[in-house]
Order: C-alpha cells, then sequence, then structure tokens
C-alpha cells in the first residue's frame, strides 16, 4: 500500500472507529470482543484497500468484512448458538435502572442466529433499507425479511426483553413483524 | 420494516432507542491506528507468502503428471508389499474439521476447507491464519480431477505435501525416497468427506542432486493402490 493510500486508511480508521464499535458490540455482545473484531475486520479492510475504495459504498463493503469475520470468529471458537425457550428466572427489570435493562437486550441479541442479529443491527442501529442489508450480507431483501421477522418474535417471546423494550408488544402467532403497534 | 429505512412507529423506534442505548453504553476510546497498520502490513505478507506457496503448487502442477488410480492394484511385486515397507505402521487417516489449523511441526500448520475443490492451506508463518483461510475460501481449490492425486516438495522445510481424490479413502500413504527409505505419510479428510485429502511427510532428499520420490497409496489390505514418482527438481521443489 503507498503512503497515499495508507492515509486514506488511517483516515476511514479514525472516522469509522467508534460507529464499527458500536455495531461489533451488539453483534458480539461484550466490548472486548467488539474491539477485536472491528481491529480484524479493518485489518483485512487495509489488505484489499484498492477494493474498498472502489466499492460504490466504502462502508457496506467495510461492515460487510466485519460481519462476515465475526461469522469466522464465532465457528472458529466453536460457538454454539442455539435458540431456547426457557430462559433463568429473574425478576422484572426496574426500568430505572438502565445498566441491567441493556444487559437484557444485549443477551436477548446474542441468543439470535448470527445472521438474525446481524439483520436486526444493520436495520435498526445501523438504519440500513432492507435492499442494502440484502447486499451487505449477499442475500436476497425476501431473506432479510424473514430473518428479521423471525428475530423480532424471538425477541418479543422473551418476556424480560418485551418488559425492558417499552413499546414493543408481546409476542403473538403468525409470521412476520408488526410494525408500527404499541405496546398499550 | 417495510422498503425503506424502517423509521415506523411504536415499535421499531423503540427497538432502536433501545438498541442505542445498547450500544452507546461503553464509550469508545481512540482508535488503536499503529496495530492496525501493523496488524494490515503483516497480513499483506501473509498473503503473499500464501500467493508464493499456489504459484510454486499451480507451477508444479503445469509441467508434472498426475497419477491416477487403478481400479486393480498397480502393483502386488514383493519389493512393495505392505510387509515389506511396515506399512501398518503408518498412521491410520483422521478426519479434522473444516478451517481448523493442525500442527505439523516446524512452525507448519495445515488447514483444510469444504469451500471450493479440495481447497486446503498450508500457513508457514506461525501467527494469525483467518486472512489466509478468508483468501482460500475464495479460490477453487485443488480441483483435481477424480481419481487422481498430487503432491509438492518444498525443500526449505523438508515437507512433502500432496492432496488425493479417490473415491476410496486411502488406508495408508506412503513416501519412498529411494536410497533413504520409506516415510509414512499423514493423512487426514474433512470429517464427513472421505472423497478427498490431504497428506504429509518430512523426508530427507538424497544426497545427489536429482532423483525421484515415490508417493505410494495402500488400500486396507496393506495393496499397493496407487504410485507416483515426482523428481526432486533442481531448485528442489517437485511435485505431480
Amino acid at each position: 500500500m503507498n503512503t497515499s493510500a495508507e492515509a486514506d486508511f488511517q483516515a476511514f480508521v479514525v472516522s469509522r472507529w467508534p460507529r464499527m464499535l458500536r455495531t461489533a458490540r451488539l453483534l458480539t455482545g461484550n466490548h472486548h470482543d467488539a474491539e477485536d473484531l472491528v481491529q480484524a475486520a479493518l485489518a483485512k479492510a487495509y489488505v484489499k484497500w484498492d477494493k474498498v475504495q472502489r466499492a460504490d459504498d466504502a462502508d457496506a463493503y467495510v461492515w460487510r468484512v466485519m460481519i462476515n469475520a465475526n461469522a469466522d470468529r464465532m465457528r472458529l471458537l466453536r460457538v454454539r448458538e442455539w435458540l431456547t425457550t426457557r430462559f433463568p428466572e429473574t425478576a422484572a427489570p426496574d426500568r430505572t435502572d438502565g445498566v441491567a435493562a441493556r444487559s437484557v437486550l444485549a443477551a436477548a441479541l446474542q441468543r439470535l442466529p448470527p445472521r438474525q442479529r446481524a439483520v436486526i443491527v444493520l436495520r435498526y442501529l445501523e438504519d440500513r433499507s432492507e435492499t442494502e442489508v440484502a447486499r451487505m450480507l449477499g442475500t436476497r431483501v425476501g431473506t432479510v425479511r424473514s430473518h428479521t421477522a423471525r428475530a423480532l418474535r424471538s425477541l418479543r417471546e422473551q418476556p424480560d426483553v418485551t418488559e425492558t423494550w417499552a413499546g414493543l408488544p408481546p409476542a403473538r402467532t403468525g409470521v412476520g413483524p408488526v410494525t408500527g403497534e404499541a405496546r398499550p | 420494516m417495510n422498503d425503506g429505512r424502517g423509521t415506523g412507529g411504536g415499535a421499531e423506534a423503540a427497538l432502536k432507542e433501545a438498541l442505542r442505548r445498547e450500544a452507546y453504553r461503553v464509550p469508545a476510546g481512540p482508535p488503536p491506528v499503529d496495530e492496525l497498520l501493523f496488524r494490515g502490513r503483516r497480513a499483506c505478507r501473509r498473503r503473499a507468502s500464501a500467493r508464493t506457496w499456489l504459484l510454486i503448487v499451480a507451477a508444479v502442477v503445469a509441467v508434472g503428471t498426475v497419477a491416477v488410480f487403478d481400479d486393480d492394484p498397480v502393483s502386488r511385486d514383493s519389493a512393495s508389499t505392505a510387509s515389506d515397507t511396515g506399512v501398518n505402521r503408518f498412521p491410520a487417516p483422521r478426519a479434522v474439521a473444516p478451517y481448523v489449523p493442525m500442527d505439523l511441526g516446524g512452525g507448519l500448520r495445515l488447514v483444510l476447507l469444504p469451500d471450493g475443490n479440495q481447497t486446503y492451506l498450508l500457513d508457514e508463518d506461525g501467527g494469525d491464519i483467518q486472512d489466509e483461510i478468508d483468501e482460500a475460501r475464495m479460490g477453487p481449490g485443488a480441483d483435481l480431477r477424480p481419481e487422481s492425486i498430487r503432491s509438492v516438495y518444498n525443500a526449505s522445510t523438508g515437507l512433502v505435501l500432496g492432496v488425493f481424490r479417490k473415491e476410496r479413502l486411502p488406508a495408508r500413504i506412503g513416501i519412498r525416497v529411494p536410497g533413504v527409505g520409506t516415510y509414512p505419510a499423514e493423512v487426514a479428510h474433512l470429517r464427513g468427506d472421505t472423497s478427498w485429502g490431504v497428506f504429509h511427510a518430512f523426508v530427507d532428499p538424497p544426497e545427489t542432486a536429482g532423483g525421484d520420490y515415490e508417493v505410494v497409496v495402500f488400500d486396507r489390505d496393506g495393496d499397493i493402490t496407487a504410485r507416483m514418482n515426482s523428481p526432486f527438481l533442481g531448485l528442489r521443489t517437485a511435485g505431480n
């Protein structure tokens, strides 16, 4: 990489680091793994920096690298994630206890399969459209929609989350998100 | 959650707000720019190293030959039987998990991948191998013809590394170096996939330059099902 390209890379790192870290935090569930993931993704981006620069959406390219790196990280660590309908008994969270409430949501995200989690994070934290998410994940818009619907349903089925997550109605039967519905 | 940016009403807004609170919970410190540059440069060097290996293999394949397995044993002469080579002492094939590096010794690691066709990766760097795995995943792999075998010798490490594609998994593989002996090769295949695999052995080349080594493949009964001569070429790299 020449000096000019390396300067561009450094500028990219400085400007995107906080945002990437926030996305990674939701993908990994903790700050330490998030930093490792962002560093791994940026190191990969360095190797393919010419492609990043040529990409229509450099951010989307690097975010996709990060999401793939997270999937690989989990596979290499042999992390087994599985959905369960039973969760540890916990008292209803106090809505004034912000830290506890956030931890509930973070834990719930970690129970989602990686692709569903990535879709939720990209759609609702990164505010990416379904089309953009599909492109970033290398999949179809229909698949993004189904991942979104399943992920939201899974989250709603968790009482702690629905309590914490004011405005989200409890789980209902049927398929698909319940856009626009509000908790009465 | 329609086709827009998901800025809909109560539920979505609540989810967005909850996610943002969670994401912002820990403030981000300054980026470790120097560390990232170091990692990036190191990854570039590894990538170049991996490409060098692939080029060596490709060049050897271009000038070499590919041994084709016969349905019947190619040789049952007494000089090559199981008892003569002590093949029963050779290690049996082992099933390995995809993407998990195997330590070959000498700082070398071998990874088998389910992507592509007969895709494997040799790493001699000893560091983070993930970048090379990512690179290998994008490639076509060894892409062998059915019932064939290929190998390469690397003089700097003394490693004979080969890959085979065969309907039935070889029971044992040996590397015979005339005037030196027969080295048992370790055979590995992906768990749940016996259609192909890799083998390796560290060998001592003959004292004099040139000469061949021979890959000898045995079935369960100790009969030879394939043999392949490969030269220790002048550049000390050989293969088929």
